[in-house]
Order: C-alpha cells, then structure tokens, then sequence
C-alpha cells in the first residue's frame, strides 16, 4: 500500500515538475501566429524598427476611456490598448502609454471642460456620447478621440480619427486602421530635430494655397509646407529661391517660365532637390468653365517646363486623353424636357487610373481621378530609370489640340469602343537616375566654368516625379466654404485615392519610405450588407435560432433510434 | 479507452437532459446573439459587423455552466452507484479511464459548437464572404482550449466526491476562479508586477488573443499545461483509493 502512494506521488510530482518546465519555458521560447487575414496583429516591419531603435521614453497619454463608452467605441478603445500592449513589448518599455478618463482622473467639471477645449483646439475631434445618469435622466459626455504624445518636454496631438468620411462605423474602422500609423507618425515626429521643407511653387499662375490645401496641410503632418518664389519682390529671379527647400511642387503652371527660372529649378534638380510636376498639356480645358458656357475651347500651353522635361527623358504630349474607363458626371438631358432633366453620363474627359501596383508610391492604391488629362512619353535618355506608376486604360483616345469640346456634342456621340484603340499611355511617371542639366552646352562656357556660379552638368542620383494632369491634387470647396478633399467625386459621392497617392510621392522623393509602407497596410472592413439584413431579417433569426435545435433534436433521434435497434436485436 | 468513450456518449443522449442541455446552450446563445442582446454590439444583425466575435465572447460564460453541468457526474456518480470499482478492475489503467472520459466529454463539446457554424454561413450569406475565416477559426480553437479546461477542471471535481451537486459547485468555483478570478484579483493586487504574474494564471487573458485569431505558442502552452496538470491531479486523486 505504503509503495502505491510512494510512488503515485513521485509521478504526480514529476508530472507536476515537467509542466512547470514546459510552461517556464514557454515565456522564453514562443512564436506567435497572426491567423487575420489583414495581418491585423502584425505590426509593420519599419514600424518594429522604428520601435526598437528607440533610446528615450516616449509616453502616450489615451483619452478614449471612461464607463460610458457605447459598444462601438469600446472595440475601438480594446483595439488601441492591444497595439499599445505590443508597441510597449516591442518598444522595451521605451513607448509608455496610459488611459485617460477625463471625468474620472479631473474632478473640477470647469478643469474638465478646459482640457477638453484644450484638446479640441490641437485638432482632436471630440465626440458628444449621450448616456443615462443612475437618476435615470438624459445626461452628456465628451469623449476625446485621440491622445497626447510627450518626449522631452515637447507635446503632439495624436488624432485617431482625420475628417468626417462616411458613417460613423467607417470611420471607427479607419481610426483602427490608421492607429499604427499615427503612433509611428507621432514618434517620428517628436525624435525629429529638423523637418524637410517641401515648397509649392507660385507665380505663373499655379494651384495656390487654397486650390491646394488638403495636399499641403497632409503634407504638414510631416514637413514644413509654404510657397516658393523664384522671383522676389520687384520680379527678378533669386538664384537662391530654392535653396532651402526639399521638395519642389509645381502644380498647373499656366504662365511661361523665363530662362532664368528654369535655370533655376534645373540646377535645383542637379543638386539633388527633388521634384513634383503636375502638369497639364492644354488650356482653357477646365469643367467649371464648360459648365457655364455649354463649351470650351482647349489649345496647348507652353510653359518651358515641357522643354526641360524633354532633356530629362518625358515628352508631355498636347492633346487630351478620353478614356472609357472613366467617372461619371450630371449633363443637362434637354431632349425630354420634364423639368428635371439632369442625368449622370459617362464623362471619358475624367479618366480613373487604375494604380500599376508596381511600384512603393502605388501599391494598393485605390483608382485616381484625373480630369482633362494629358499624357507622357518616355525618352530614351542615359542613366534614368522610367516607372510607370499611372497608366491611361487602353480603351482610350486622344484629342488634338486645339480643338472645342461641348457637352452636347460628348452626350450625343455615338460611343464605339473600336474607336478607342489608341493603346496605354502613362499619366504619372518616376523618373529615377542622374539627370543631365538641361543648360548643358547651352549657356557660354565663361559661364558656366565660373566656380562662383557652381553650374551643374549632371546631378547624383535623384529622383523627379511627372503627372499629366494638374488637377489630380487640386481640392474644391462646398459653397458654404467647406473643403472637397481631393480625389473626391461630388455627384456620385467616391473617394478616389489621389491624396494618398501624392503623399505617398513626396515621401518616397524625400526617403521617408516607412511612412508609405505604414500607410499601405490595409484593413479590410467587414460590414453586413444592410440591404440584405433588412431583407432576410426574420428569416435568418428564424434560421439561426430554429435550427441548430433541429440539429441537436436529429442527432439525438439518430441516438435514439439507433439504441431501440441494437437492443430490440439482441 | 475506446470503450469507455462510447459509453460516456451513449450514457450522455440517454436521458432527455443531456439534449435539453445542449438546446439551451444553443437557444441561449441564438437569441442574444440574432434576436434580443442587451447592447447592440452582442447582436450581430443591430451591429452590423462581419464577425462571430458576439459568440465568442458569450460563449465562455455558457460553458461555465454548461460543462460543470455536464461533467458532474462524470466519477461522483461512479462512486455513488459503486461501479466506480467495477470500472477499475477492467484491464485498463487509470490513465485510460480519465482521457476516455475526456474525450467523451470533449466530443461533447464539438457539438455544442457544430450548430454554431449556422450563425457563420449566415454572417458569410449576409456579408457576401467579407467573414475573416482564419480569425474566425483561430476563435474556435480558442473555444475548445477553453472548453477543454473546464473538462479538465469538471473531472476532478468529479472524481474528489461522491456527491454530485458538490462536484458541480466545485467545478463552478475553479472554473469560475481560472476563467476571470485570478484577473480580479490581479487587479485588485494594485503591483503591477505581481499582478500581471497572477493574471497569467487565468483563462480569460489566454483565451482573449485566440478568439482574435492571434495564435501564441504561450497560450496553448498555458492551456496544455492547465489541463495535464487537472488530470494529473485527477489521477492522483483516483490512485488515492488504493492507500
């Protein structure tokens, strides 16, 4: 007897001792599995290292907390303190964050309403969460949507949630999506000593700060934004306008540059500042103005940027693209005059691109819209890399320049797809490589042997970006005043991805290659078609609750049945 | 082995209570989660999310009951009835007879789970497939890990009385205990140090990655360990008779 329990105790004991071990062992050695299909679990590779090459505390303070969060926002809340758990993990500590509950953690209600303020005021939406208080009456929160990130002293806002796109579950979905990408943003930042300046250049009647307003406010997330000049005030070139900045951004240029500008912006270039053309082949082609006048007459503009482009290696053509694989617009249908008479028609003048996918500026880019669009060619030049990034369709044509184009000619036109066969063109190039100046050869060489004047033959290896449209990164205003992000489709309510694409181009010309990356990853977003659930309501509940019983019943019979039988037998 | 599973299946529909147990579960489950829920997020057609997430959450909380409920007779009434002896002079180890017993039960426990893959078809029908499969698999194995814990948990409350509405209290305090007791306690601990070591003894903070369709080694770790050493402690308690 003694011997049983000596020995049924050792193997407990053993037993005991080896799971101890295996579960010891398993906080050193473990793996994980991210079975989602988006990878949700998976943070970016850059975003690991940025991470892990952190060297001071950087402490995010949440304010996305409280006991009254609805459902919907407490997924958001959960998912946010999951990524904060493995930033933290992956970070060694070096990332610290907190939850905030502003009306647990501030007892005064005036201190609450300040720092709310406070809050609002660095851009962090708050959202107005009604709830019932334990009287039982209607009462009101706030709930900041967004944190704070503090190093050394210095604070950032760390907005979840940028505008108001769609409903209010697409945009928790985004806030999920882009919560790794704010966090990483955020680090970056407050690690930066020195931004890159990125300039719009002005004067030659180029988009202006307006026009482009939801491109440079983006781009001020990451960059000092501001105008550039090459002129100064009584309208003589400086030769050192563009000294300071990084990136140049020329949109939709409609006046010629003088010689000296082009010097300007092409010894830019051979010093290795980077370039952003938005350029269009024709003027006069502007949907506004045919919306007035019924028609319009579009000719081809020389700026003397086109010449200069040649050198490098793109010929912008003059003419402008149709193409079936378009957008659609309202036209006026006078025919059957019933008063209403407005009809969404296929307009081929505002083709969407489909992204090549082939490249870190385009990969999983949603469509861009473009509108009188031209298109490039590419030259063969020495030591430049060509990368198609937007392509028109294929189903496309091209009208000279000059020509008219009207609506009720467009509307009335018979459309035959064998008449759009004029093969792919690319819209938006990259152009990688050491560029040769285009001056080279054409100033007297007094000149440019002068060392004071520092005249550039070649550059090292730098990079331009070329898009035929200049409209691709204009965007437009309600007439209330509110601005039209752009890429948005006003009569059919689409976002096309013409922001993130032009982002995505001044981070790769400026080296910021994890920024795109992080901003690439995708979550899809799983929603139930509500069309169908309004539909089928009854009948799935009636489904979903009848039969699984009908199952275990079945099963049970099948057991049943099955006894009687063997028993009746024997 | 064998032989001891088939009876604990056939013994399970003998009676009308195991398949009314089992209907519960399921009606239970079908009504929060299709037709009435407290809040919105637990009702998949209000929520309007592709996801099983609202019975995965529900779920362990049934199975607290559920599986003590199933499990509670599993030696108490051996004991009671004397054919506990009578089992063991069968040539078959110890050993033998709790995992036949477990994967009895654990059959079992497939099937309460079987009828649950109506509410995915019906998510796959609704959403047009946006559903994402492997999270939703990685939450069912997670399911089984849990349920296979509170078999391991329910056999030795079992196997340590003769009375089975004691063994269902028992099983209903470890479970209880393991699945969110030790995170209250934790955080009631206020260290945090200590308090993230006693919440890594609780179910709750294994399962939660899992159901997410994140699989780490640590968590199935954790649960293997978790349910070798009930059976061990099971089996201890079964050689005990012999002393």
């Amino acid at each position: 007897m003694i011997k049983h329990k000596i020995k049924d105790i050792t193997n407990f004991l053993t037993g005991l001792v080896a799971i101890l071990l295996a579960a010891v062992l398993s906080y050193f050695i473990f793996l994980k599995i991210d079975l989602t299909e988006d990878k949700r679990f998976t943070l970016h590779d850059s975003t690991v290292d940025l991470l892990e090459n952190l060297n001071d505390v950087v402490e995010f303070k949440i304010y996305l907390d409280g006991e009254h969060l609805p459902a919907d926002l407490t997924r958001v809340r959960n998912s946010i303190l999951e990524t904060m758990e493995e930033i933290h993990d992956i970070a060694d500590g070096f990332v610290e964050y907190e939850f905030i509950d502003i009306y647990h953690s501030i007892e005064d209600s005036k201190t609450q309403q300040k720092t709310l303020f406070k809050l609002q005021k660095k851009g962090i939406t708050i959202l107005p969460i009604p709830y019932k208080n334990d009287k039982g009456e209607l009462s009101r929160i706030y709930i900041p949507l967004g944190a704070e990130a503090f190093h050394n002293g210095r604070s950032i806002p760390v907005p979840f949630v940028r505008g108001n796109k769609g409903g209010k579950q697409l945009t928790y979905e985004r806030a999920i999506e882009e919560l790794e990408f704010e966090i990483t943003n955020a680090v970056r930042k407050l690690q930066q000593d020195t931004l890159k300046t990125v300039g719009f250049l002005q004067g030659h009647g180029e988009l202006g700060q307006y026009d482009l307003q939801d491109y440079s406010k983006s781009l001020f997330e990451y960059y000092n934004t501001g105008p550039a000049f090459l002129k100064d005030s009584i309208g003589r070139e400086r030769i050192d306008a563009l000294n300071d900045i990084d990136l140049l951004v020329i949109a939709k240029p409609v006046q010629p540059f003088t010689q000296k500008e082009q010097y300007i912006i092409d010894q830019f270039i051979m010093k290795g500042g980077k370039v952003l053309f938005m350029l269009e082949g024709a003027q006069g082609a502007e949907l506004d103005s045919m919306q007035k006048q019924g028609l319009i007459f579009a000719s081809p503009l020389e700026t003397g940027l086109d010449k200069m482009l040649y050198k490098y290696g793109v010929r912008l053509n003059k003419h402008i693209v149709e193409d079936l694989q378009c957008s659609k617009i309202p036209i006026q249908t006078t025919a059957n005059g019933d008063g209403r008479g407005f009809q969404l028609y296929s307009w081929m003048y505002n083709p969407l691109l489909k992204s090549n996918n082939n490249h870190l500026i385009n990969k999983n880019l949603d469509p861009v819209k473009v509108e009188f669009s031209s298109s490039l060619d590419t030259l063969p030049v020495e030591n430049i890399a060509f990368t198609t990034l937007y392509n028109t369709s294929g189903n496309n044509r091209f009208k000279k320049l000059p020509s008219r184009i009207s609506f009720r000619e467009t509307a009335n036109e018979k459309i035959l797809p064998e008449n759009f066969k004029e093969g792919k063109k690319p819209i938006a190039l990259l152009l990688e490589g050491t560029f040769e100046s285009y001056f080279k050869n054409r100033i007297p060489p007094k000149f440019s042997n002068n060392l004071a004047v520092n005249f550039l033959e070649k550059s090292q290896s730098n990079g331009i970006v070329v898009i035929a449209d200049g409209d691709i990164g204009k965007n437009w205003f309600t007439p209330k005043g509110e601005m039209i992000p752009m890429g948005t489709d006003q009569y059919t309510n689409r976002y096309y991805d013409n922001k993130k694409f032009l982002i995505n181009c001044a981070n790769y010309l400026l080296n910021d290659h994890e920024l795109i990356a992080v901003r690439s990853k995708k979550i899809k977003m799983r929603l139930l078609d509500s069309k169908l659930v309004q539909k089928n309501k009854s009948l799935i509940q009636v489904i979903n609750i009848g039969l699984p019983i009908i199952v275990i019943v079945l099963i049970s019979l099948v057991f049943i049945v099955f006894r009687k039988f063997r028993f009746s037998t024997k | 082995m064998f032989a001891i599973f088939k009876k604990e299946i056939r013994y399970f529909f003998s009676s009308l209570i195991g398949p009314i147990v089992l209907i519960l579960f399921l009606l239970i489950n079908s009504l929060f989660i299709w037709a009435y829920s407290p809040n919105d997020y637990m009702n998949v057609l209000t929520s309007g999310f592709a996801t099983l997430e609202p019975l995965f959450t529900l779920a362990p909380w049934m199975y607290l009951i559920l599986i003590p409920a199933m499990t509670m007779r599993a030696f108490a009434e051996e004991k009671a009835n004397g054919t506990l002896e009578l089992l063991l002079s069968r040539p078959l180890t110890e050993f033998q007879i709790i995992t036949g017993k477990f994967f009895a039960y654990f059959s079992l426990l497939i099937l309460t789970l079987i009828p649950t893959l109506i509410y995915y078809f019906s998510i796959q029908y609704l959403s047009h497939h946006s559903i994402d499969n492997a999270a939703t698999l990685g939450s069912y194995i997670g399911l089984l890990f849990l349920g296979s814990s509170f078999i391991s948990i329910g056999l030795f409350a079992s196997v340590i009385t003769k009375n089975q509405i004691i063994s269902l209290l028992v099983s209903l305090l470890f479970c209880l205990l393991f699945y969110f007791g030790f995170s209250l306690i934790a955080d009631v601990s206020g260290e945090t140090s200590i308090g993230f070591i006693i919440q890594q003894f609780g179910i709750e903070e294994h399962y939660y990655s899992i159901s997410r369709g994140l699989i780490d080694t640590r968590d199935i770790i954790y649960y293997f360990c978790l349910i070798a050493t009930f059976i061990l402690i099971t089996k201890l308690a079964l050689s005990s008779r012999k002393w």
